[in-house]
């Protein structure tokens, strides 16, 4: 594959990328009219203007007196009873067996939240938005700029990158994040753990985050991940090396991170057989935690390099 | 010096000062610059909604996006943010749409009026639909749109590392789908 001509449209063409070019041209967007320009208002009259203005004095003086002040989300009923229009800092609420509600905020994103849980608002400020999920499920789709948005959970706080995800938490207190876009930070307490798009991961109270894994992974790799996590079982260490593919390379990087430095080396082993090792880490180093070369390590598993999870930490509110 | 790359980077559109004005514009009723917008920014909301809706109903449902943007553009605060932002109301209103949809398509007089996609190229764009995410979008926006990666990029918020990454393997997975059908 010319990676090249894929990329920008450079270099020697691909003849099988431009059969397809050809082929799916026509079901490409065509310029065309533009959408038809909203309909000014004409035939409002002065008296009923004086009048709405008169109503919404009125109204806004009502609201003003009973509802928070500050940014807010908006709440739209989706499914249910509708409970609260907008939640602002300090608000909680939460959805009963056949509720859902969906929350928005323009500069923001949305977060649709599914029956059976209960959230509250913990921040609005322009550079943290902070929502805390104590129980339940919901969806997220956020644009806001990373690290602006976070849900905190009884075992972790979900930092968000620019994505789209789902996050679920059990009566226990156990976390569940899946991606679907982008990619979600989980971190707790210093210990953190970076989900990709079609990833996993799970975060249980006095553990933190776990380590991630691809959906697709391997049953037996899941379950040793499940494992590890739980009772940070040696063996389940061993079946995660064992089964893991090229793919999974990342559930290795973090596996990395946890494993007893006694491990550390066969860790290395299966790890440096899917990624090109850079030529400034050293197994020993890599066994001494040195932190410069475990950064390369990710580095060097092609998902983008670790300078971002630092910049986002700069600009973190604290 | 390490050079520094963030996964989803709108803040990088900060060196080019055209664009937070035209939004600044189309804010203040600008048809000019609404255009401008739509012209610059429709074949990434077409793409994205190729990925996830019937074809034919694409069309309408770009339009259709782009006036609820132009209806909820005072609320945005941060020009910078437009394009994930409107990259979202484009998933938005598929996930609006698909909610809706009656289960069996009907042929519509506009279906009837356009010229018939090539069967092949259908049978093409489902195998991308049937790519995980994460891919097909990307590639659809790559082999559909003829947006080059950086322009995909720059346009969904996504970073250049990321974006090159879902074309190598997205593209690497449609190509065993496609030697798998053929073979069949």
């Amino acid at each position: 594959m010319n990676e090249d001509y894929l990329w920008d449209k450079t270099g020697e063409p691909d003849p099988e990328i431009q059969r397809l070019e050809a082929l799916l041209d026509p079901l490409g967007h065509k310029a065309g009219a533009l959408p038809a320009w909203p309909a000014p208002r004409k035939h409002w009259l002065p008296v009923t203007l004086a009048l709405a203005a008169s109503l919404l004095i009125i109204f806004g003086a009502v609201w003003m007196l009973r509802v928070p002040r500050g940014p807010a989300w908006q709440v739209t009923t989706v499914q249910g009873t509708p409970g609260i229009s907008r939640a602002g800092k300090g608000q909680s609420f939460s959805t009963d067996d056949k509720s859902r509600i969906r929350l928005d905020m323009d500069d923001v994103g949305e977060v649709l939240v599914e029956p059976n849980s209960k959230m509250s608002v913990v921040a609005t400020r322009p550079e943290e938005q902070r929502l805390s999920l104590e129980r339940g499920k919901i969806h997220a789709e956020i644009w806001a700029p990373p690290g602006r948005f976070y849900v905190n959970t009884p075992s972790a706080q979900t930092v968000d990158l620019g994505c789209q995800y789902t996050l679920e938490v059990n009566a226990k207190g156990e976390g569940l994040v899946r991606v679907s876009v982008g990619w979600v930070a989980f971190e707790n307490d210093g210990r953190e753990s970076f989900i990709p798009a079609d990833a996993a991961c799970a975060t249980r109270p006095g553990k933190g985050p776990g380590i991630p894994y691809y959906e697709d992974a391997p049953q037996a790799l899941r379950d040793a991940v499940n494992r590890f996590d739980v009772d940070a079982d040696e063996s389940a260490a061993g079946i995660i090396l064992g089964q893991a593919r090229q793919r999974d390379a990342i559930s290795l990087w973090h596996l990395l991170r946890r494993v007893p430095p006694a491990d550390r080396g066969r860790v290395y082993d299966r790890l440096s057989q899917f990624i090109k090792t850079p030529a400034d880490v050293t197994r020993d180093g890599v066994v001494a935690a040195n932190p410069q070369m475990i950064d390369s390590l990710w580095n060097a598993l092609d998902l983008g390099t670790t300078s971002w999870w630092r910049t986002w930490k700069t600009h973190a509110p604290k | 010096m390490e050079t520094v790359i963030s996964l989803y980077a709108p803040l990088e559109r900060l060196d080019n000062p055209s664009e937070p004005s035209l939004v600044e514009q189309a804010r203040k009723g600008s048809r000019a610059a609404f255009g401008q917008l739509y012209q610059q920014y429709a074949r990434m909301v077409h793409g994205i909604l190729v990925a996830r809706i019937p074809y034919s109903e694409v069309e309408d449902l770009v339009q259709d996006v782009f006036l609820l943007a132009l209806r909820r553009l005072p609320g945005l605060k941060d020009d910078k943010a437009f394009p994930g932002w409107l990259s979202m109301i484009a998933r938005n209103q598929a996930i609006d749409y698909l909610r809706r949809a009656p289960k069996t398509a009907e042929l519509e007089e506009s279906m009837l009026r356009q010229r018939p996609p090539e069967p092949e190229a259908l049978e093409v764009l489902d195998t991308i639909r049937a790519l995980p995410e994460a891919y097909r979008e990307t590639l659809i926006l790559r082999l559909v749109e003829g947006l080059t990666g950086p322009e995909i990029a720059e346009q969904t918020g996504l970073t250049p590392d990321s974006v090159r990454v879902n074309l190598h393997r997205g593209m690497k997975l449609l190509r065993e789908k496609l030697e798998g059908r053929s073979t069949r």
